[in-house]
């Protein structure tokens, strides 16, 4: 699995800078092929990653995505708790729209139990294995 | 606690990017030449819905699959509303054995009630009848008439 930090995060920097609604850059982050793959990562990673980029100061176009990224990742989650504890971080609302983005984000998650079943039907075991008693008898063939 | 849809398919995924549900090949009925008979394919998708006042989790839910009065499958099922309304649960069944021809109900049962169901009529269309001998093509039979 990739560390957070390689996470090509180019074309959502793209779309956070031409993003006129937070709803629009929602939409492009959803869309966005490494946003999907950190999704995978555990879910106290990310909410780690988060929390530092909100902390820090951003110094590029790809360092002011960074948060909405994650965000959206952590929106992908099997579970909500790492979403619902980002609107309890103090300093969301230095950043524009991440509070509203993370409070949407809230309101549309869907939870998904996905259960896979083992097949029920096991390949039966070859016949010479068996234990049933056999009824051996010697026929000879008549040349005659 | 209610549930807007129980629908057998051979297969459900969500996506990605729009978080959307999607089924493919819904069951409707399963015409079988032999049995018993595997199917290899078998997804069941249910949306359930809870009011604000009912519990966030149910621990004694399971998925129960019934040919006549025979049942064939049953599956515990966790369900965690994570304190949202709606759960979806997909279950995928690698392998359902279909010992008979009958009607197949697949049902989610919570405290013992049956919450939504799913009807499929399992029919025997019979197997082919092996032909030994070919006939002739029309064209060479309709050469060899006598007239």
């Amino acid at each position: 699995m990739m560390p957070i930090k390689d996470a090509d995060l180019t074309q959502a920097a793209q779309a956070y800078a031409v993003a006129n609604t937070p709803l629009f850059l929602i939409r492009k982050l959803n869309e966005d092929a490494s946003v999907n793959q950190m999704s995978s990562l555990p879910g106290n990673e990310l909410f780690h990653a988060l929390e530092l980029a909100i902390g820090q100061r951003p110094e590029s176009l790809i360092d002011y995505v960074r948060p909405y990224a994650y965000l959206v990742a952590l929106s992908k989650q099997p579970q909500v708790s790492y979403l619902r504890d980002v609107t309890k971080i103090s300093k969301i609302n230095d950043w524009d729209w991440l509070s509203y983005i993370a409070e949407v984000l809230l309101q549309t998650y869907a939870p998904t139990t996905f259960i896979k079943t083992q097949p029920m039907v096991k390949p039966s075991l070859p016949a010479n294995r068996s234990n049933a008693a056999v009824d051996r008898q010697k026929i000879t063939l008549d040349n005659s | 606690m209610k549930a807007l849809f129980l629908i057998c398919a051979e297969g459900a995924t969500v996506d990605q990017r729009s978080n959307t549900l999607s089924l493919f090949k819904i069951i409707e009925e399963l015409n079988i030449s032999a049995f018993p008979s595997v199917i290899s394919a078998f997804t069941i998708a249910v949306l359930i819905t809870r009011a604000a006042s009912e519990p966030t989790d149910v621990n004694d839910a399971y998925v129960r699959i019934e040919l006549g009065n025979q049942e064939i499958f049953r599956h515990p099922t966790l369900l965690r509303f994570q304190e949202r309304n709606r759960l979806r649960i997909i279950l995928e069944i690698g392998g359902l054995l279909i010992p008979s021809p009958g009607e197949l109900k697949a049902t989610l049962n919570i405290n013992g009630q049956e919450l939504a169901s799913w009807l499929i009529p399992v029919v025997n269309i019979g197997q082919p009848v092996v032909q030994n001998e070919l006939s002739l093509s029309p064209i060479e039979s309709e050469q060899q008439k006598p007239y």
